[in-house]
């Protein structure tokens, strides 16, 4: 079952990119790169959110605020409604550099504006260089989602599937393709967070009086030092959020720096899900057993909860 | 007056969600109180999700 559900997952997908190939007009690379600088506000929002809310907010936040507590969730929440704000006001000027030198990605655009080929190169071979990490999280997540649901594969094995599927997007529809993956996705996701979190919520509220702290002791508050390694690590990220090359590329597709500024509005009410997590987070400490691997925690509040 | 008016709308984007969670927030992840069962940190980060989006909403409109 679990095989055909992720088979038809994936298989939408590739639908939804092969949807935006026959409403693209033509493949240059300015369209499958930054979209021809055309997207209005609302596809810059959903590409936006598709590209920033992956697998963490499912595996990575509720497994921290389970294993680590609150600090945990206040750095994680904390550092991504600061990057809004920032967005807003450097996002915009982000844009007009792009369309001034034409640049595409984010190599060229240091590139053409300071003027060096050598910098240019020197930029994306940076950009690949901060990829790694990240993607390694990536990964690490989704061999725990695959993992959880009987769907195991060798890391090699996963990497080239992985591979095949976005090269698949990439070559169907450019970034266009990954705006309408991404509206699939964002769907999907929120669905199940919400469904999640409400069946955590109403099970919270059947239990008898008692019930609650018998099983996994409630993690503590925040020592000094943990509360600076937050902050710290907020402002970091929180102002460093758009020069991220996984990110700042994305702001290029937009139409205009008015588009950004709206689309920035609109990113934190995508945020709203996140209480359903820290719900089902919640649920998991007060009302279930202890459980070795954290990485599971949302699945196992899922698989508790919800019908099989 | 630009200038002025200029600095008033990079803080209430921009100073106001700072100051909520740079500022206010350590404070209250330190209180042993809990709304729901949630710790009150959570609830006041939660509330700070709509009002950044006012905040910006206001600084766009008087921009």
């Amino acid at each position: 079952m679990n095989v055909v559900i992720v088979s038809s997952v994936l298989l939408l997908s590739l639908g939804a990119a092969c949807l935006a190939r026959v409403r693209s007009r033509h493949l240059s690379v300015e369209s499958l790169l930054v979209a021809d600088r055309a997207l209005p506000a609302p596809m810059l929002f959903i590409l936006t959110v598709g590209e920033i809310y992956s697998i963490g907010s499912i595996v990575a936040f509720p497994a921290g605020l389970y294993a680590h507590g609150v600090s945990y969730g206040y750095w994680f929440l904390g550092y991504l409604v600061l990057a809004f704000p920032v967005g807003y006001f450097v996002g915009p000027a982000i844009w007009q550099r792009a369309k001034k030198y034409n640049a595409c990605t984010l190599p060229e655009l240091f590139g053409r504006h300071f003027e060096s080929v050598t910098f240019e190169r020197l930029t994306a071979w940076a950009c690949v260089v901060a990829l790694v990490p990240w993607g390694q999280f990536q990964f690490i997540g989704l061999r725990s989602v695959l993992g959880t649901i009987g769907l195991s594969a060798t890391p090699a094995a996963g990497l080239a599937g992985c591979a095949v599927i976005a090269f698949a997007y990439v070559a169907l529809g450019g970034v266009r393709a990954s705006t309408y993956v991404a509206f699939l996705k964002d769907i999907l996701m929120l669905f199940a967070i919400a469904t999640v979190g409400v069946a955590a919520m109403c099970a919270q509220y059947k239990l008898p009086v008692g019930h609650a702290g018998t099983t996994t002791a409630m993690p503590p508050l925040p020592s000094g030092s943990s509360l600076v390694f937050a902050i710290s690590t907020i402002l970091y990220q929180g102002v460093g959020f758009y020069f991220q090359p996984s990110v700042t590329p994305y702001l290029f597709t937009a139409r205009s720096a008015q588009v950004v500024r709206k689309a920035m509005i609109f990113m934190p009410l995508y945020m709203l899900m996140y209480p359903f997590a820290v719900f089902a987070t919640y649920f998991a400490l007060r009302s279930l057993a202890p459980l070795p691997n954290p990485n599971v925690v949302f699945f196992h509040v899922a698989a508790t909860l919800l019908p099989s | 007056m630009a200038d002025r008016r200029r600095w008033r709308l990079v803080m209430l984007g921009f100073g106001a969600p700072f100051a909520a969670i740079i500022f206010v927030a350590p404070f209250l992840s330190r209180l042993p109180l809990s709304v729901f069962g949630i710790p009150i940190v959570f609830i006041w980060i939660f509330a700070w999700f709509p009002l950044t989006s006012l905040c910006l909403w206001l600084c766009e409109r008087h921009s």
